[in-house]
């Protein structure tokens, strides 16, 4: 019997015959919604559940299906056009009115640097360009590009760290010495291992 | 058991619990040495040395301690001596002849499996164990068969296992919250400590699995080998049943604060040829699924060729004979006694006590007419031969009545909660046309009038598979209306 604490199956039952693969029925059996669509997309991308692919595909069309309940709001508010803000307007909802926004760090009010998370919203009543509001009622999975983004910015950090990395250890093994030669002559210096 | 054996488990279970904080440590102090390196000989710190240093806090924050202030058994209840004097004696009994301190209190627990823990009192200073057996257990097994599944439990008493198991559950709780926390830092610090898990589990697991045999061996020792067996069969055979009774039939019934006869509507589960689909899934999902590296129990089979004995054959029938007799259920004061104590235990607030016959007169048709009643599915207002259209509608029907929130259900979930609706419906609309219903336990809901027998789930599950066509199904509901 396969565990689900989050009746992540309940909601998508399509899932059942996917759950073959270990990363999905993981996900499942932890009950966390985003955990289960990075092993779909995972699964997409490395070709496994090749019999299943439009299925997959179709599924992470909408992500709304993998909501989480939202712990807290994230925090939203530029000075002097930086700071973070909710942009984009995926997957509408004609019924309900609401779409799915990325938040994002952004410079000039909406130049995205980095995404941060993404959530369902409904735009507040009279929100316009300067003066903008949304009801927020749950966090979804970031799409592929804004994902991929983070990850490539992480990736970078991490390259960072490691040729700092290698850059400290590097300066820790040598020491430049530099001499000024006041005097005429030329003056031959030797360097001599311990 | 040899001491030999409990001592390789034992430095086992310690060498991977250091191995757990010796890792965290060297990626902590591999992250923490690039700042300070930085800063000693490459003239100060850099953007490296800053997130190097950000990296190692988070991992030092994924490592802290967690102290959980879990519910004290203290505050559950428990089965008393003064109440159940002959399980005490059995108990004490088994525990005597295994060698085993007599355990300061017995539990009951509602799936059909039991289990010994360590209570800790005095501050920890003092550890006594705590056994808890299996409301089934008592109608499942005889008393023989009960005595060697308490031996099988004292044996990781006097095997040690006790002592080693709260390492591997604080090991593992350890590595799951670092895991939990590091996995969205998008820096894939949570990578090392991830792989650790996997070989931890698959270790433990190893360790796990000998403890059982261990202890089985034990239990063999104390109380035969044709009773332990007997006993594992059982309950390898009947827990599946018994947990897909209890979540499909027993819980959703309590939810709706009523109390059923539990025992009388297990057997007559079991006397049913078939169950419903959700049902049938999930016992033979469970039947199906193949053992794997990090089980802490080994095989079935595994476990009855240690005690020498060949698993059941190819279609033989269930082991239901203490359970037509009734067990050892008098250890409990009889079934009656039995089933008030399962319920004085297991639920909260009052429940109304009914008869499986009544449920479908008395909730589960009030429910359905409460919930249909002035809403788009008003079986008043819809008529009888309206099924195939509504059928076709598939996920719009769910979209046109669902309740207002946010939408996150897939088609397939709309289409399978619409059919759900659908089936509701037809119920309420037969119940209007002088049906009646009934309820078995593992069965849908059924209607019956003047001899006629309907099974609501089944007509719409015929008209959705094309089992009947569209006109079969008008040529019915016509007949119905003539009744």
């Amino acid at each position: 019997m396969i565990q689900d604490p989050a009746g992540l199956l309940q909601r998508i039952p399509e899932l059942k015959p996917l759950c073959e693969d270990p990363g999905v029925l993981h996900a499942v059996e932890h009950g966390d919604p985003f955990r289960l669509y990075r092993a779909l997309r995972w699964a997409r991308w490395l070709g496994r559940l090749r019999s299943h692919r439009e299925l997959i595909d179709s599924l992470l069309r909408q992500r709304r299906l993998f909501a989480r309940p939202l712990h807290k709001n994230p925090w939203l508010g530029t000075v002097n056009g930086f700071g973070s803000t909710l942009l984009g307007t995926a997957e509408p909802d004609s019924l309900d009115g609401t779409h799915i926004a990325t938040h994002c760090v952004v410079a000039l009010f909406a130049l995205p640097l980095l995404p941060l998370g993404a959530y369902v919203v409904r735009p507040g009543e009279g929100s316009g360009a300067f003066n903008r509001s949304w009801t927020l009622f749950a966090r979804v999975p970031m799409g592929p590009l804004p994902w991929l983004w983070s990850r490539a910015l992480a990736l970078g950090v991490i390259v960072l760290v490691v040729l700092g990395a290698l850059q400290a250890f590097q300066d820790s093994r040598s020491q430049d010495v530099r001499l000024i030669n006041g005097v005429s002559q030329p003056v031959l210096v030797e360097s001599v291992a311990p | 058991m040899s001491s030999q054996s409990t001592t390789r488990r034992a430095l086992l279970t310690l060498v991977l619990w250091a191995g757990f904080w010796v890792l965290g440590l060297v990626v902590v102090a591999a992250l923490a040495w690039v700042p300070v390196a930085e800063s000693l000989y490459s003239g100060g710190l850099g953007w490296a040395g800053f997130f190097s240093a950000a990296g190692a806090l988070t991992v030092l924050w994924a490592l802290r301690p967690r102290w959980s202030f879990r519910r004290q058994r203290e505050e559950l209840e428990y089965l008393s001596q003064e109440r159940f004097p002959a399980l005490h004696a059995l108990v004490d009994d088994v525990a005597r002849q295994v060698g085993s301190r007599v355990p300061r209190r017995l539990f009951l627990a509602d799936q059909a499996t039991a289990f010994i823990s360590m209570e800790r009192r005095w501050f920890g200073l003092r550890r006594e164990a705590i056994v808890g057996v299996g409301f089934p257990m008592f109608a499942l097994l005889s008393r023989e068969e009960l005595a060697s599944v308490l031996a099988h439990e004292f044996g990781h008493h006097a095997g040690g296992d006790l002592t080693l198991g709260p390492w591997v559950y604080r090991t593992r709780s350890a590595i799951a919250s670092a895991v939990d926390t590091l996995e969205d830092s998008a820096f894939f610090l949570d990578v090392p400590f991830r792989l650790y898990g996997q070989v931890f589990l698959r270790v433990s697991g190893a360790v796990s699995r000998q403890q059982e045999l261990a202890a089985d061996a034990l239990a063999a020792r104390t109380c035969g080998p044709e009773a332990t067996a007997r006993a594992l069969h059982k309950a390898h055979v009947l827990a599946p049943l018994w947990s897909a009774y209890l979540h499909h039939d027993v819980i959703p019934i309590i939810e709706k604060s009523v109390r059923i006869p539990l025992l009388e509507g297990f057997r007559a589960f079991l006397r049913e040829k078939s169950w419903r689909a959700e049902i049938m899934h999930d016992i033979e999902e469970e039947a199906r699924r193949p053992p794997s590296p990090w089980d802490s129990h080994p095989p079935f089979e595994e476990r009855l060729r240690s005690l020498g004995h060949e698993g059941p054959r190819e279609g033989e029938p269930l082991p239901l004979k203490e359970l037509e007799t009734g067990g050892c259920i008098e250890l409990l004061g009889g079934e009656a006694h039995a089933e008030e104590v399962f319920y004085e235990q297991k639920t909260r607030g009052s429940l109304v006590s009914l008869r499986w016959g009544e449920l479908g007169e008395k909730i589960i048709l009030p429910e359905i007419a409460r919930h249909l009643t002035g809403g788009a599915l008003d079986p008043r207002r819809t008529p009888l031969s309206s099924l195939p259209e509504l059928l076709r509608e598939g996920p719009g029907l769910w979209d046109r009545v669902r309740p207002p929130g946010l939408d996150i259900l897939s088609p397939e979930a709309k289409r399978q909660r619409a059919r759900l609706l659908l089936v509701q419906w037809l119920a309420a609309v037969l119940v209007q046309r002088g049906f009646v219903a009934e309820l078995r336990p593992g069965m849908h809901l059924r209607l019956q009038h003047e001899g006629h027998f309907v099974e609501p789930a089944s007509v719409v599950e015929w008209l959705t598979r094309g089992v009947w066509t569209e006109e079969q199904y008008r040529a019915w509901s016509s007949l119905i209306e003539q009744l």
